[in-house]
């Protein structure tokens, strides 16, 4: 079946994302990497020094990541819905539910990080991060409901 | 095996086959810099702020793509 190559590369690249995601929070590889701080991601400057926001850095890039697992299962199951449809109904029902939520979580981590753009706080940090742990689930269950071959 | 020749493996897999290239490569980009490099660069970061800005455009916006939204099921 045609789908099948499709979808091993697509499981391939959410196991990767889903990865990166994993060990960007435990963070084993990103201890050593640090921000160029001439970078986007400072939390402010003064005539010394420049103090990069690597913890936001951090916050955004795993949730661009979550973001994106979910977007590619979404753009796969609406591009193979009738396949997948024939394989399972249980898929497109599955992730009916997931894409209002999804909606909603990037909305509110959309909120929380212009609040923590116009302010940088531990607070700020704190509810990014809460939102994030949403958008992850969500990219779980997300990937968890494609067809395994 | 440690875990950067793991991501490598993977990544050498996902290489063969340019289907879902948007996904992969950004996800490639980021691993490979997160194991390889010892600094984030200034354009790296550019990128991702760039797009999470044009996740939050869209949804302040409300125009989300359409395989976000719930859509009719086959008949």
């Amino acid at each position: 079946m045609k789908i099948w190559p499709k979808l091993s590369t697509l499981l391939a690249a959410l196991l990767l994302g889903a990865f990166a995601i994993g060990i960007q929070l435990g963070c084993g590889g990103c201890n050593t990497t640090n921000l160029d701080p001439s970078g986007t991601y400072v939390t402010g400057t003064n005539a010394v020094s420049v103090a990069t926001d690597k913890a936001f850095f951090q916050i955004d890039a795993a949730f661009d990541l979550a973001y994106s697992l979910i977007d590619g299962a979404f753009r796969f199951e609406q591009q193979n819905r009738a396949t997948l449809w024939q394989i399972s109904p249980e898929v497109k029902k599955t992730l009916d539910k997931v894409r209002p939520e999804a909606q909603k979580v990037v909305s509110e981590y959309t909120t929380a990080r212009s609040a923590y753009l116009a302010g940088p706080t531990t607070n700020g940090l704190v509810n990014l991060q809460a939102y994030l742990e949403k958008m992850q689930q969500l990219s779980q269950t997300a990937v968890s409901t494609l067809p395994k071959k | 095996m440690s875990i950067s020749v793991i991501v490598q493996a993977i990544i050498a897999a996902i290489s063969a086959a340019p289907q879902i290239e948007e996904l992969v490569v950004k996800t490639k980009e980021w691993v490979t810099a997160l194991f390889t490099s010892k600094v984030i660069t200034a354009e790296q970061q550019a990128a991702l702020h760039q797009h999470v800005d044009s996740v939050a455009a869209m949804a302040k916006a409300g125009m989300w793509p359409s395989h976000w939204t719930i859509e009719p099921d086959p008949k």
